[in-house]
């Protein structure tokens, strides 16, 4: 479970002046939701997974997590370009105590790199670099699962079998989906919100949400 | 809270397990660290310490050759060695801390790396570069000559020192260098402008009084005399004040800590 009560966020412009990105946003996330968050480009969205995330800090409110919640899941953070991709398995592996093997064995099935497992991170294009990511937080058990639109870049094989892992992973678990495309939100999520001018609201139904995105 | 939610661990479980996650952590970021910065070939550990060496070894083997009143009647190659070495280490973990945090960011996405486990996987790394290399250098002179350290519990403990020191001045550098871009311009020069208040070029004890009294207020120049004093003993008097030293050590630390505290929420993903 994450509880996150009366959340708020700004960011000091240079120049002076702050950027208010998220006010008073609280809510709940349980074992078994599949909560999508809709929003538009720089909404908030990011910053939200982050402290969800516990790797940024709010500015007032507090965030509680009481299950195992995955690093965020967006492109280019998380993994070190200089390194190959095993490398970066190793890394992962180490710092969240899984046995190497394992974690190598699963991403190599997974991600479908072949060579390029053993090339830099740099060398990857953006669907390769989507699916190292994906590969490795789910080598990894977590509860929840924070996904900040890496799922978008993956071509129709691999989204199938995301959503195959997906499914299969986050029965029982956590799932949350930041996107600005409603069409990811349908096929991963079973509930939704929207993130606008710094207010989170939820609707039960992922249609609803959709709806009222598509009307901001 | 809400109704079913589950109640939050003892302090002290909390406690051990992030022990633990922190050891796991630095673990990771030294293979890593040894990874990106010397490569994976077979020869890249191998650089690590065969740096400094190459660069010790050249400077003593310089001195030997143009040795001066300066350093008494001990071997130049040695004295110059154990004096650039841990000096090159020292120099190394200030002018590295500049780009410690802006180089990790990514790292900062994985809740479990703190940014002083970064630090100090770095600063262990030199520390163990230059261990080695005073090691080399030390068994084979004491192998070819039969030239053997004074005494070898000080030159550790000096070590230990200078290392710590070196740890507490890094923190404060980085987290200055995350708040200040200016931090990472005047680093640099400062390091080199203060090569010779280090104390490691000379020993304090062929200074005019006064000057050596005014270089003993830096707690390096202190370090420096210790290390001369474990390695030499009696061939060259040493002045040094431990408390002072372990007084300084403690400050730099504890405010490195803070400055690091502090800077964490500031930091821009």
């Amino acid at each position: 479970m994450i509880y996150f009560d009366r959340v708020s966020k700004h960011y000091e412009l240079r120049g002076g002046g702050k950027k208010h990105v998220l006010r008073n946003v609280s809510g709940i996330i349980r074992p078994g939701d599949a909560l999508g968050i809709l929003g538009r480009n720089g909404a908030g969205k990011s910053t939200l997974v982050r402290m969800l995330a516990g790797v940024e800090h709010p500015n007032s409110g507090r965030i509680e997590r009481r299950m195992t919640v995955s690093w965020p899941l967006a492109h280019g953070v998380g993994l070190q370009n200089s390194m190959s991709g095993a490398d970066n398995a190793r890394f992962i592996a180490r710092i969240y105590n899984q046995p190497i093997k394992k974690v190598l064995d699963f991403v190599e099935d997974f991600a479908e790199l072949g060579p390029y497992m053993d090339m830099p991170a740099k060398t990857y294009s953006v669907g390769m670099m989507g699916r190292l990511l994906l590969g490795l937080s789910f080598a990894v058990d977590f509860d929840c699962y924070l996904i900040d639109e890496v799922t978008a870049t993956g071509d129709q094989r691999f989204v199938a079998r995301a959503q195959a892992l997906l499914a299969e992973k986050t029965r029982g678990r956590s799932l949350v989906l930041v996107s600005h495309v409603p069409e990811h939100l349908k096929m991963y999520c079973r509930s939704a919100a929207v993130l606008n001018e710094g207010s989170l609201t939820f609707f039960e139904d992922v249609d609803e949400a959709v709806a009222t995105y598509k009307a901001l | 809270m809400p109704d079913g939610f589950p109640a939050a661990r003892s302090q002290f479980d909390r406690t051990i397990e992030g022990l633990k996650v922190q050891g796991r952590v630095i673990h990771a970021l030294l293979l890593r660290e040894l990874q990106t910065r010397f490569g994976r070939g077979h020869l890249g550990f191998l650089w690590l310490f065969l740096e400094p060496l190459l660069l010790a070894s050249m400077i003593g083997v310089i001195k030997s050759f143009v040795s001066s009143r300066e350093m008494g009647n001990v071997p130049p190659f040695l004295f110059s060695v154990v004096g650039y070495a841990p000096y090159f280490a020292f120099r190394a973990i200030i002018n590295r801390a500049t780009t410690a945090f802006q180089a990790n960011m990514t790292l900062m996405y994985h809740r479990q790396v703190r940014l002083i486990d970064i630090m100090l996987a770095r600063h262990l790394l030199e520390m163990a570069a230059v261990t080695c290399v005073l090691i080399i250098v030390l068994a084979g002179t004491s192998w070819i000559t039969g030239f053997m350290p004074h005494d070898l519990p000080t030159m550790v403990f000096a070590l230990l020192l200078l290392f710590a020191f070196a740890n507490g001045l890094g923190l404060l550098v980085a987290a200055g260098a995350a708040r200040w871009e200016v931090v990472d311009r005047i680093v640099h020069p400062l390091t080199y402008i203060s090569l010779p208040f280090s104390g490691a070029l000379f020993a304090l004890h062929y200074l005019p009084r006064s000057w050596r009294e005014m270089l003993l207020w830096n707690p390096q120049a202190n370090v420096h005399e210790m290390l001369r004093d474990g390695m030499f003993g009696d061939q060259i008097p040493a002045y040094y004040d431990v408390p002072y030293v372990l007084a300084w050590v403690v400050l730099v630390n504890l405010l490195g800590m803070a400055a690091v505290r502090a800077v964490r929420t500031k930091l821009e993903f």
